[in-house]
C-alpha cells in the first residue's frame, strides 16, 4: 500500500501523541495513585440511612495523625455538615463525602478537590493545604432552588 | 467490445494506467498536512496547559 510521505509524518505524530497520553495516564494512575473518587469504597449503602451508616453517623473533622485529618462531610439541600472546617497549614485532609438527599457538588476552587456527593455512595479525595487562608467549598451540581446559597468554608491557619 | 458511456473516451489500456498514476502523484497534501499539524499543536498545547494546571493545584 502506498502512503504519502506527509501522511506518514502525521500518522506517526498522531500515534506518538496517543502513546504519550496513555503513558502519562498510566503513570498517574498506577505510580501516583490518582484514581476515581469512588474507588476507595467498594460498597454502596442505603441512602435513607445516612445518619446511621459509619462514618456518616459522626460527620466532622477527625485527626488521624500529625497534620493529617479525615473530613467526613454530608451534603444536604442546601448546605454541608459540618458547615465549617478549620485545620493548621500544611495539613492533609482526606475528604469522604456523601449526600442525604439529591446529588450535590463538593468543590474547593483553586484546588483539585472536586467531587460529586451522590446519595448512597462515598466519594473520596485528599488534598494538602499549604497556604493559609480561607477556602470556599461550594456546590457545583444544580440541586434545587437554594443551590446558589450552598457553600461552606475551610479555614487554614 | 463493451459499449462506452457518454463520458468515457476510447483509449488504449496502457495510456489509461499511465494517466491514473500521474494523477495520484500530482495530489499535493501540503495543505492537509498543515491543517493536521495546526490541529495537533492546538490539542497538544491545550492538553499540556490543563495538565500543568492540574499538577500545580495538586
Amino acid at each position: 500500500m502506498h502512503i504519502h510521505r506527509l501522511e506518514k509524518i502525521w500518522l506517526t505524530f498522531g500515534i506518538a501523541m496517543l502513546f504519550v497520553f496513555l503513558i502519562v495516564l498510566g503513570i498517574s494512575a498506577f505510580a501516583m495513585g490518582m484514581d476515581t473518587p469512588n474507588s476507595h469504597e467498594h460498597h454502596s449503602f442505603d441512602p435513607t440511612k445516612v445518619s446511621e451508616t459509619p462514618p456518616f453517623d459522626n460527620p466532622g473533622l477527625i485527626q488521624t495523625g500529625d497534620k493529617s485529618y479525615e473530613a467526613v462531610i454530608i451534603g444536604y439541600g442546601f448546605g454541608y455538615t459540618p458547615d465549617e472546617i478549620e485545620v493548621p497549614a500544611g495539613s492533609t485532609i482526606v475528604f469522604k463525602v456523601t449526600s442525604s438527599d439529591v446529588v450535590h457538588g463538593f468543590e474547593i476552587p483553586g484546588t483539585n478537590v472536586n467531587l460529586m456527593m451522590i446519595p448512597g455512595e462515598v466519594n473520596q479525595t485528599s488534598h494538602t493545604f499549604n497556604k493559609p487562608g480561607e477556602y470556599l467549598i461550594l456546590c457545583n451540581e444544580y440541586c434545587g432552588v437554594g443551590h446558589q446559597m450552598m457553600a461552606s468554608r475551610l479555614i487554614v491557619r | 467490445m463493451a459499449k462506452l458511456g457518454p463520458y468515457q473516451e476510447k483509449m488504449p489500456q496502457g495510456e489509461t494506467k499511465k494517466k491514473e498514476t500521474s494523477a495520484e502523484q500530482e495530489h499535493s497534501l501540503r495543505g492537509t498536512f498543515a491543517s493536521v499539524m495546526i490541529l495537533g499543536f492546538i490539542i497538544g498545547v491545550s492538553w499540556l496547559g490543563i495538565f500543568i494546571l492540574f499538577m500545580m493545584r495538586n
